[in-house]
């Protein structure tokens, strides 16, 4: 099945009708969660900051998610040669790296009045800015090599590297003490969070995950029609 | 630098930041998508004197 959709003619037939249907995903899952949160009570301690966990909480976890899609991308352009994978993993690195970016500015602007200092360098505020880093670096050495053949694994290598320190970013909460609150969502034993905080979290999380899936598949198509305009145009002199 | 916001500023500023960030995200995808079928256009165009075509 993998062979069938990846072949680059028939992903374009497809990618642009599910792009469209991610966006539409996107706009009524982000609205939905974004509207159900701020109907919620404030929270008792927190007060109104605690709305800003409707685009923190989803952003960081985005990205993560956007590492491990670029990492098995990555994965299967280093095992199977697939062209698509490497435009794939190509495309999401600067998605992943708004969505790191969003994650550490709001999260300063949740900490300066919850913690009362804007940046503390601790495990889960210093792997963040790491995997940001690392999106960065990826981006940079994409640039550089433009279109040299080793790029796509120059890029697989970086990328893989970079995944060792997902595992930091999820556990340094637990691992070392922190300012940050341990894992309140994804954790053994269930959710702590209240249903009223939960639902609209999850379904903000949906929202953004579908804007994911949406840009991408067009960033991939553009990348798709610049090659073909490439190598038309290389064709012709 | 002081910055004197109550926490409903905190969080509009937390919001706006957001709101830019993703915006800007789908603005530049989508301006890079027109300008990716543009220049296949072009190209397409220029090499119809070949009598060749590529689909866009």
């Amino acid at each position: 099945m993998l062979t069938r959709y990846a072949n680059p003619q028939r992903f374009l037939g497809l990618a642009g009708p599910t792009a469209w249907a991610l966006g539409a995903l996107a706009v009524v899952f982000i609205g939905l969660g974004i509207s159900q949160g701020w109907a919620a009570p404030p929270e008792q301690d927190q007060g109104v900051t605690a709305r800003i966990l409707y685009i923190h909480v989803p952003s960081a976890w985005m990205s993560m998610a956007v590492y491990v899609v670029m990492a098995a991308a990555s994965l299967v352009w280093v095992v199977w040669r697939h062209s698509l994978a490497d435009l794939a993993a190509k495309a999401a690195a600067p998605l992943g790296a708004v969505f790191a970016l969003i994650t550490l500015i709001s999260g300063s602007l949740w900490g300066r009045p919850t913690w009362g200092t804007w940046w503390v360098w601790d495990g889960r505020l210093t792997s963040m800015l790491v995997l940001l880093l690392i999106y960065l670096g990826y981006i940079a050495l994409r640039a550089a090599l433009e279109e040299s053949p080793q790029a796509p694994m120059a890029g697989a290598i970086l990328c893989l590297f970079g995944l060792a320190n997902l595992p930091i970013v999820k556990f340094s909460v637990d691992w070392w003490s922190t300012l940050h609150q341990p894992a309140s969502v994804l954790r053994l034993g269930g959710p702590t969070l209240a249903t009223e905080y939960l639902v609209p979290l999850l379904y903000s999380f949906v929202g953004h995950g579908a804007l994911f899936g949406c840009l991408l598949l067009i960033r991939m198509q553009s990348e798709l029609l610049r090659l073909r305009a490439r190598r038309l145009g290389e064709a012709h002199g | 630098m002081m910055i004197a916001l109550d926490r409903d500023g905190f969080v509009a500023l937390a919001y706006t930041v957001w709101a830019i960030a993703l915006g800007g995200l789908v603005v530049w995808t989508l301006a890079e998508h027109t300008l990716a079928r543009a220049a296949l256009r072009r190209v397409n165009r220029a090499s119809t004197m070949f009598g060749e075509r590529s689909g866009s």
